[in-house]
């Protein structure tokens, strides 16, 4: 597995069934760039999750799912893969903050950490999670007490907690899938600088519902509509000057 | 449908069009010239069209604070704001215009060479193209004026040359100075060409 | 006009439950309390007295309900933890499907029938005999289906919150399921409760699995001892007025352990 490619993944070519309706029609040559914000914006229903969630075989777990294709990571056919393999790479975030309510701050990093087996001493442990929240830059924000209940914490440093969870494992990529769309405007401001940050190290594929947000945040774009891939490429032209008119309509609100 | 951001637009549209109307009646005042007159009505053009165009700035700066405008959108409200400055110049060279005229104490029915009057004519012409391709967002037309900006520099620097041999006195004089002031004007149109160009293909194209 | 009618209607509806709820309760405290108080703690520690004197205690029958209600839990619970994970983590499947329905089934069953059918088959056909042990058996098998639906329920939303967290962590099957019991564990406590709640109470299985006679303490694991219902049932049927006053203890002593579990069951989901 070569982590040295410029693309971190590729779908080839993908088709998603869920219930016998097609989801995913035909998705082809998206590429996303190593360390980069890579944004997947769309109308509801247009396919955006289910995308993100092939890519760390999340999907497969669900009923009546029917997947065809070929996606790579780091050159490697992602069904080849061991998905517990996998997941420990590719991280996801999700729209609702869940931490694990029933724990602390500290148990809810730590708990992943010692359940794969990265990590089996207490310092090792502690630094780890210590690390994590830095980098999740909730660190300030908790460390008085990190044997505090998770549920204590608001939305947005809940969802910030959520990420350091993620980023104990150290992923090479993470998925988010809506991650603001719960939260409050200045949570949500934070977490967007928190993502610039976080790029520099890893690569983050995310879904938006809002195309200004993935207009701020985001290296490159694609735009899914109706399960399709209309155009991806980088942000600065497509949101500047879009090659397809179905993405003009999108960015401009002259959709729906 | 009706956006949001359609209101702003719209305004801008608006003023656009009627800093548009205002240049090209300056630069037909200066076909019905009369000596002090015109250039007092021409000075009163432009100082409206330099007022418009901070307006126009306003409009510009609401519009990106408020509606986040993207695409074709983003690209006509960058575009407005260079055309605003242009048609603004373009109305003052044409006050340029009557006040070398009346400076030089000239009329136009005197002095006027037929280069010259070709070369307004040309220019005038340039102005109508320009207008006509900012609303209808016209390719064909933004090329033309290119086309014909080439031309009028030709021109320019043609009637120059002649000037430099000529022993002339005031008609030449003023002559020159309304070549050179067209050339600039035309540069103006060639720009205003510009910008439709980038709002319908999206770049500034080099020479 | 119209709210005040449904107004005056609901309170008379709210005062019509309460009433013989109330009605029982203060008949419980006025007949029940005397005769505890007259025995004092040796009501709880004391055998029950010779028909026609004294009153004694009920001593055994506490340690048998303890003893057969405890063995019914150990039974129940593995039974029901198992079954609740399979049902809820192969939610598509068919065998979940008819599992559920299963359960749901013996929920309703009456608790005679299991009553006389953990006769035939454990006390007649296993030779195991009349005693705590085969109570413990035919309340374990009723107390099952009371926890499973509780503890389904709660796997359920513990699933939609974390099941996809726990994958995209790259948690392993059984780490996952680890992770929904961790996090869904205030209702599988409920869902003991509420089954300990319903057995607690139950005599007419027992009246088929288990003795009579209430006179001894806990010697072995097939000891024949009984149930406080039990006890209540004989004694309130007897000819003897001193039964009856024990009878009436009992039934206070029964009705404050089940309130307790109850108030037990509400305080623990209140912990969220």
């Amino acid at each position: 597995m070569s982590d040295s490619l410029p693309f971190v993944f590729e779908i080839v070519a993908l088709n998603v069934w869920i219930n016998n309706r097609h989801i995913l029609k035909d998705i082809r040559d998206l590429r996303i760039p190593r360390n980069s914000v890579f944004a997947i914006m769309g109308p509801s229903g247009s396919g955006k999750s289910t995308l993100l969630k092939v890519l760390n075989r999340l999907l497969e777990l669900r009923e009546g799912v029917k997947i065809e294709g070929e996606v790579k990571f780091n050159g490697e056919n992602i069904f080849n893969i061991d998905p517990i393999r996998l997941r420990r790479k590719v991280g996801m975030v999700f729209q609702q903050p869940n931490p694990f309510y029933n724990m602390s701050i500290y148990d809810n990093i730590a708990y992943a950490v010692k359940a794969n087996g990265i990590a089996k001493r207490k310092e090792e442990i502690d630094e780890i999670v210590k690390q994590s929240l830095i980098r999740a830059n909730l660190y300030e924000e908790v460390k008085d007490n990190l044997k505090r209940q998770a549920s204590s914490l608001s939305g947005g440093e809940q969802q910030r907690l959520v990420i350091a969870r993620a980023l104990a494992l150290k992923p090479e990529v993470l998925l988010m899938d809506e991650p603001t769309s719960q939260i409050d405007v200045v949570g949500a401001r934070k977490i967007e600088e928190l993502i610039i940050e976080l790029k520099k190290e890893i690569t983050i594929i995310l879904v938006s519902h809002n195309p200004q947000q993935a207009a701020r945040v985001s290296d490159y774009v694609s735009l899914l509509y109706d399960g399709k891939l209309i155009e991806w490429g980088p942000s600065q032209r497509v949101f500047t000057y879009p090659k397809s008119e179905l993405t003009e309509k999108y960015v401009a609100g002259s959709m729906g | 449908m009706v956006r949001l951001i359609d209101l702003g637009m719209q305004k801008l549209e608006v003023m656009l069009s009627e800093m548009a109307k205002e240049a090209i009646n300056s630069m037909n005042m200066l076909a019905s010239f009369k000596k002090g007159e015109t250039a007092r009505q021409l000075k009163e053009i432009s100082r409206k069209l330099k007022r418009l165009k901070e307006e126009v700035g306003e409009i510009v700066l609401e519009i990106i604070a408020r509606y986040q405008p993207m695409a074709s959108d983003l690209r006509f409200v960058k575009s407005s704001l260079e055309i605003s400055y242009d048609l603004y110049r373009i109305s003052r060279y044409s006050y340029d215009i009557a006040l070398a005229l009346d400076d030089a104490d000239v009329s136009l029915e005197e002095c006027m060479e037929p280069e010259v009057q070709k070369n307004m004519l040309r220019v005038k012409e340039m102005l109508d193209l320009a207008i006509k391709s900012i609303l209808g967002k016209e390719e064909g037309l933004a090329y033309k004026i290119k086309q014909m900006d080439q031309q009028v520099d030709k021109a320019y620097r043609d009637y120059f040359n002649k000037a430099l041999e000529f022993k002339g006195g005031r008609c030449t004089v003023a002559n020159l100075l309304i070549m050179r002031y067209l050339e600039r004007l035309a540069d103006h149109c060639s720009y205003i060409a510009d910008e439709v160009l980038f709002i319908v293909k999206g770049i500034y194209e080099q020479e | 006009m119209k709210s005040k009618v449904i107004f005056v209607l609901t309170l008379a509806c709210l005062l019509f439950l309460f009433f013989p709820f109330s009605w029982i309760l203060f008949d419980l405290i006025v007949k029940g309390l005397p005769v505890i108080l007259s025995s004092g703690i040796n009501f709880f520690t004391g055998i029950p007295p010779i028909p026609g004197d004294g009153i004694g205690g009920i001593g055994t029958v506490i340690e048998g309900s303890l003893f057969i209600v405890s063995i019914a839990t150990l039974i129940s619970i593995p039974i029901s933890l198992l079954t609740s994970i399979y049902i809820v983590m192969n939610e598509g499947k068919k065998l979940s499907r008819i599992s559920r329905f299963l359960v749901e089934t013996v929920l309703e069953f009456p608790t005679i029938i299991v009553g006389i059918s953990v006769f035939m088959i454990f006390a007649v056909g296993l030779g195991l005999g009349l005693n705590g042990l085969t109570g413990a058996i035919a309340l374990g098998i009723i107390m099952i289906p009371y926890s499973t639906v509780q503890t389904v329920e709660n796997l359920r939303q513990a699933k939609e919150q974390y099941l996809e967290v726990g994958y995209s962590l790259g948690l392993t099957d059984s780490r996952v399921v680890r992770l929904l019991i961790s996090e869904g564990r205030e209702g599988v406590t409920t869902g003991i409760l509420i089954g300990l709640a319903k057995i607690f109470g139950e005599t007419a299985p027992l009246l088929f699995t288990t003795v009579t006679s209430f006179n001894i303490y806990l010697r072995s694991i097939n000891s024949p001892v009984s149930g406080i219902p039990v006890l209540i049932f004989n004694y309130a049927f007897s000819p003897y007025d001193n039964w009856h006053d024990v009878a009436w203890g009992a039934s206070l002593v029964l009705a404050l352990i089940v309130l307790l579990l109850f108030i037990l069951t509400r305080v623990t989901t209140r912990r969220r």
